[in-house]
């Protein structure tokens, strides 16, 4: 034997990737440009549905959409909370019309955690917990709330031993608009469940992806009320997803599938064109392993370009529309173009194992 | 090399028909004959891309292998090809081009360059070594792919017509390049028909309806 038989130094190997890259740079800039317009897209299209998807759960929710107002002449605050186990609801509450929930100390159990849209309070039982009084709110989470200063005040006073009996009638006034921030404050704000008042309305905050006859059922649970015509905040029709639930099942999010089964494509041409120029490198020695230690960096090179180019343009993006940076959806959008990326990327090797198959000197011969 | 009664069929036909054929190591030796006498495939066979239907090929000493990973191997290492038409990468450098097969073979890019160099000055393409391989002309391309060849240090360099795309001036330059500058112990095939090549070479051989005259 008088050839060399060493293997090829693997930084050799990149070295002939980056002159093949340079060598051929047109086929380079297009493929570069084919990447970043494939994985662009697929990403800008997640971040942008989700960046839509949680505006428009968020607006929902702010605009107090989904809560419901049972009409009654006399419901039972006990009636009212038992909606709780309904299915599609989260929440349900009663508040007198005029705004004013008037208790008693009879009234008190203690509850730890609230939600309020506007027109909305929503009162959540502490499972288990002692009887006790509370306080509506101390003064930071007024302000976020948005609820004023006169409204906060000690319900009932409490003793050492949970007694409350001593306490007095004490009245909340409904703030007339709640912040956005206490939409989703969920705090340990102590506050009155009034269980044994009796009320007129009942305030049932449903699911936004709770069955459509739910307002029905509501009714039916609470004999001799009914919803109150055009109590449904929201304009939307009943039963329709939630904005997150539609992003996740949104056909478009498929779109890294099928970008990267047209990289595929687009790669497999490359690749193919490409015979002679493997069948020569194999017959000055190249084995399939060393060509793909040549040929995968070349892809991945541009890959990586496309990938460094992406956040990027999207930090920019944001910064220039929303003023900040969204990590959530930018994380989200660049995973599905990352999905993009690896499809594409995981034909190469199989497809370059394809275009060697038959002898080098062969196909060199065929071409003469 | 050492091809002993070496025949080759194509369903009835015979295209070589016991073919002996013997060839030192840094020998050069030209195979003549019309189209159809069985040149190509006798190349064929000796460059372990066809197997004899019968005979036996000796390659540096010992039996052609087998099987085809190990011929494949054998072929990489072993063989180099110039062909009537050069194979080349036309979007690299002529530099790339002739250090190709010396840093798949686990020479150092530098080395490679260096000895890739050298091999450039012989054929006379030194002066465009960072040019394009596309640039050249047709002469210069065989030259480089002369150069290609030879710089491999192959044991064996097949060449099938590699003059006859090219005017005489030229085909004059790349047979004196094949033959002078290739390492001493690598040894020559050529299959030509150009009876002027055929004298820069050891030794002649002519074959004719498959028989080696």
């Amino acid at each position: 034997m008088i050839g060399k038989t060493d293997p090829p130094i693997l930084r050799t190997l990149l070295g002939e990737s980056v002159r093949n890259l340079r060598g051929a740079r047109f086929r380079s800039i297009a493929l570069l440009l084919i990447f970043i317009v494939g994985f662009g897209a697929t990403t800008l299209e997640t971040y942008a549905s989700a960046r839509s998807a949680r505006v428009e759960e968020s607006n929902l929710w702010s605009s107090g959409a989904d809560v419901a107002v049972l009409s009654g002449s006399s419901i039972s605050g006990k009636s009212c909370e038992d909606l709780n186990r309904v299915e599609g609801v989260e929440a349900a509450g009663a508040m007198t019309p005029d705004g004013e929930v008037v208790v008693t100390p009879s009234d008190l159990r203690t509850v730890m955690a609230y939600r309020v849209t506007p027109g909305f309070l929503e009162v959540m039982v502490r499972p288990g917990s002692p009887t006790v009084g509370g306080v509506v709110a101390d003064q930071l989470l007024s302000s976020q709330l948005g609820i004023g200063a006169t409204s906060q005040r000690t319900i009932a006073p409490v003793d050492s031993s949970g007694d409350v009996s001593g306490g007095s009638t004490a009245t909340f006034i409904r703030p007339i608009q709640f912040s956005d921030r206490g939409n989703y404050y969920l705090g340990s704000l102590f506050f009155v469940e009034p269980l044994t008042s009796e009320f007129t309305e009942c305030f049932v905050s449903l699911a936004i992806d709770a069955p459509s006859n739910s307002p029905t059922i509501l009714a039916s649970n609470i004999g001799g009320s009914s919803l109150v015509e055009g109590s449904w905040l929201l304009g939307r029709n009943q039963g329709q997803s939630s904005p997150l639930v539609q992003f996740d099942s949104r056909a478009a999010r498929w779109a890294w599938l099928v970008f990267g089964f047209l990289m595929v494509l687009v790669s497999s041409a490359l690749i193919r064109i490409r015979r002679n120029e493997f069948a020569l490198y194999r017959s000055c020695g190249a084995t399939f392993g060393t060509l793909i230690k040549i040929v995968f960096p070349e892809f991945l090179i541009l890959a990586t370009l496309t990938a460094a180019f992406w956040p990027l343009d999207f930090a920019s993006y944001q910064l220039i529309v929303g003023g900040s940076l969204d990590a959530g959806a930018l994380t989200i959008g660049l995973l599905a173009g990352t999905k993009f990326l690896a499809v594409s990327m995981s034909c190469i090797p199989f497809v370059l194992y394809v275009s060697m198959v038959g002898s080098p000197w062969e196909m060199l011969r065929r071409d003469q | 090399m050492r091809c002993s009664e070496i025949s080759k069929f194509f369903g009835k036909v015979r295209v070589l028909d016991g073919v002996n054929l013997d060839l030192d190591s840094g020998a050069t030796i030209a195979v003549l004959g019309p189209s159809g006498s069985g040149k190509s495939t006798l190349l064929s066979i000796i460059g372990l891309l066809a197997k004899p239907s019968s005979g036996e090929l000796e390659l540096f000493g010992s039996s052609a292998p087998n099987s085809e990973i190990d011929r494949a191997v054998f072929r990489c290492r072993e063989i180099a090809w110039i062909f009537q038409n050069p194979t080349l990468l036309f979007g690299r450098t002529v530099i790339d081009n002739v250090t190709l097969p010396l840093i798949l073979g686990g020479m150092k890019r530098r080395d490679a360059e260096t000895e890739a160099s050298s091999k450039l000055d012989s054929v006379g393409l030194a002066k465009r070594k960072f040019e394009l391989a596309k640039s050249l002309s047709g002469g210069e391309k065989q030259r480089l792919e002369v150069a290609r060849a030879i710089g491999r240090a192959t044991g064996l360099v097949l060449c099938d017509e590699p003059t006859a795309s090219l005017d005489r001036a030229n085909s004059d330059a790349v047979i004196e390049l094949i033959v002078s500058e290739k390492p001493p112990a690598t040894s020559i095939v050529i299959v030509t028909h150009d009876s002027r090549v055929a004298e820069r070479c050891d030794s002649v051989v002519e074959l004719r309806n498959g028989i080696l005259m």
